[in-house]
């Protein structure tokens, strides 16, 4: 469900209209509707911290913040009156904050600064606009509390005028019911672009003939999205193959077949690295007579053997030795590097 | 270009800098105290210079000549970048800035005599020295705007021991082609075969052009070198290498080609995860990378000795000399 916030209830007034609000909490100013949730945080960066990081750990089932507000503009040439999507937060405050925020609008192109407090010395807009065009006072806040919540945020910002009117608050909040329906307008016509995208169905997960842990999973979803990045329809393909449809209608048990499945999935995603496995397996395999149990888990990448052994006399110690010095390492390699 | 351009107070007036400003046309920089009080100060969107890409100007402070790191260059010689700009317009998927700085705004650094000072300080401990640029930008992509090179030509003209390497991905090589081809300074090209460098080079010049780059410059007589780096594996990798191979030395002299430098693709844990965020749906992503042994992501080693093998294996088929191909930083 979807969070609307605003700094001040007149910029929202259309969406108390259309919405059908009714007052959840009178102190957080939090509102709901059938499918939204609406947050008056008050002005500033630390209003907006607290009551959105309230929301946020008591409503779960919201999956996403969307913040519609007024800006000031610190250069000329931004046009005026025009909504714009925020790509990037920064926060000043006597200085600039080195955090920053990037909404999830990858169409977005334009940066904003929020401060701590209102901004009137040449000087001060000289330095902000090396960073940004827009200037505000909540949109860091969000953004830094979206991330905290790992949801995902927009914020959406008018120009009411320069700089120097931005000063000019009545002025501003006279005309805030009028900015609150362009705001109603424009969320209405970016609705749609916002809902969820469905899951990626999994087809192979859901089929009742495998069982899957979480940890395989989560190798299946891996192995998965590359192999559908590399070639499109992978699965599909995949699943009406005779190598899967062997493997599916083996008569054995639900954990093995998911096993080999994994297996298979592996040989494709990474062919010659899954040879070399294989081939590494086979050639320490071999060495099992010698009693040392062998980890080679490290062997591909760093050409490292792990073994444990165990002795209780010089005899014993000598049969480790002898078993260690007829281990040829070196054709070991050769052999499984032999392309 | 740039939206803004910003140069330090203390070299507005050096002539490198007034050379770009002309250049770019802007009579009225915003004037800064100190670049480090800006740049990167605040963490930006790398992707940020898509659309609003700040240019600075300034000079470079603290070491300005630094050791390459082991496994760089040819073996034998002691190898040292040198620091004249930091980032990149060009928008390869997979480069390290977008992990290594935390903007990706320009700087182009303009005190070259006090980098060249410094350059001949280090040549008298090592006489053979290689010196890089390009290590955190493209040597030559902006070279028609700051057209330093000349300066540095003239310093390895008086010292014919020590090599300069430039290294681009760029074909801006019209001031280059107007200086004298010396056999101490190497122009290098990064290329790749033509599909994967149309889908992770962004905004880079195309392989055919970049070979005909490099045919120019091979008729004036001017050494040269090759990148195969990043390696990137896709199922026609080999077909895709042979073609890329034989084109180039259909037209380039294999004589003043230096060195082949092959390196597969490779990224620290930071510059990783901003490529995914960045690309969530590059093919980069295709195919599996580990942790490998110096911590960086890569392909896994056997999958890297492949790679490497069968380019090589290509390389020597076309009669490059062996000891011209060297792998980096494996």
């Amino acid at each position: 469900m979807k969070l609307l916030c605003f700094a001040h209830r007149n910029e929202a007034k259309t969406f108390f209209e259309r919405l059908k609000l009714s007052p959840l909490d009178a102190s957080l100013k939090l509102f709901k509707s059938d499918n939204a949730f609406v947050l008056i945080t008050g002005e500033g960066i630390q209003n907006t911290t607290e009551s959105l990081s309230i929301t946020l750990s008591r409503f779960n089932q919201i999956n996403e913040i969307l913040n519609y507000g007024v800006s000031a503009s610190l250069n000329d040439t931004v046009q005026k009156n025009i909504i714009f999507s925020i790509r990037c937060a920064y926060q000043y405050f006597d200085d600039f904050s080195f955090k920053s925020f990037t909404s999830n609008d990858q169409q977005a192109t334009t940066d904003l600064v929020s401060v701590h407090k209102r901004i009137y010395s040449p000087e001060d807009k000289m330095n902000l606009s090396i960073y940004a065009n827009l200037l505000d006072m909540e949109a860091w806040a969000i953004g830094s509390v979206a991330k905290r919540f790992k949801k995902p945020w927009y914020c959406y910002k008018l120009i009411s005028d320069s700089l120097h009117e931005y000063t000019q608050c009545e002025k501003i909040k006279g005309e805030s019911e009028s900015y609150s329906q362009r705001f109603w307008n424009h969320f209405e016509n970016i609705v749609g672009h916002h809902e969820e995208s469905l899951e990626v169905t999994n087809l192979i997960s859901r089929d009742p003939d495998f069982h899957f842990t979480f940890s395989q999973l989560h190798l299946l979803d891996k192995y998965l999205q590359a192999l559908n990045n590399r070639q499109a329809g992978f699965t599909q393909e995949f699943m009406s193959s005779k190598h899967f449809l062997a493997i599916k209608n083996q008569e054995i048990i639900k954990k093995e077949k998911t096993k080999k499945l994994l297996d298979l999935l592996y040989e494709k995603y990474d062919p010659i690295t899954s040879r070399e496995i294989s081939r590494t397996k086979n050639a320490f395999n071999s060495l099992k007579a010698l009693n040392l149990n062998f980890d080679h888990s490290e062997f591909i990448e760093k050409d490292l053997v792990k073994f444990k052994g165990q002795f209780q006399n010089n005899g014993e110690i000598q049969a480790i030795i002898n078993s260690l010095s007829a281990i040829d390492l070196e054709s070991i390699k050769d052999k499984i590097r032999d392309v | 270009m740039f939206e803004k351009i910003l140069v330090e107070k203390e070299i507005l007036h050096n002539q490198y800098t007034q050379h770009i400003l002309n250049k770019l046309n802007t009579s009225a920089p915003i004037i800064i105290d100190k670049l480090d009080n800006h740049w990167g100060k605040v963490k930006k969107p790398y992707l940020q210079k898509r659309t609003n890409l700040n240019l600075f100007i300034g000079k470079k402070r603290g070491t300005l000549v630094k050791e390459a790191p082991d496994a760089y260059g040819l073996d034998g010689a002691p190898h040292f970048y040198f620091i004249h700009s930091y980032n990149c317009i060009y928008e390869c998927q997979y480069c390290f800035l977008q992990g290594y700085f935390n903007t990706p705004d320009l700087v182009l650094y303009v005190n070259h005599d006090e980098i060249i000072n410094e350059i001949s300080k280090t040549l008298q401990k090592h006489p053979n020295a290689w010196f890089h640029a390009g290590e955190f930008s493209d040597s030559l992509a902006l070279n028609h705007i700051t057209n330093e090179w000349s300066e540095y030509w003239q310093f390895f003209k008086l010292n014919p021991k020590a090599k300069l390497e430039l290294r681009t991905k760029s074909v801006n090589i019209k001031n280059i082609l107007t200086l004298e081809p010396l056999k101490n300074v190497l122009l290098t090209f990064s290329l790749s075969p033509q599909d994967p460098s149309k889908e992770f080079d962004l905004k880079t010049p195309s392989t055919k052009v970049k070979i005909k780059a490099m045919r120019k410059l091979s008729d004036s007589n001017f050494q040269l070198g090759v990148h195969f780096d990043p390696i990137i594996y896709s199922d026609d990798i080999e077909k895709n290498y042979n073609t890329l191979i034989t084109e180039l030395l259909d037209n380039v002299n294999l004589e003043l080609i230096n060195y082949f430098s092959l390196g597969v693709v490779r990224y620290t844990k930071d510059v990783y995860r901003q490529v995914k965020i960045n690309y969530p749906t590059s093919k980069l992503h295709s195919h599996p990378y580990i942790k490998s042994f110096d911590n960086k992501i890569r392909y896994s080693k056997p999958m890297r000795n492949w790679l490497l093998s069968s380019v090589k294996e290509i390389l020597l088929s076309k009669g490059v000399p062996e000891s011209k191909i060297y792998l980096c930083m494996e």
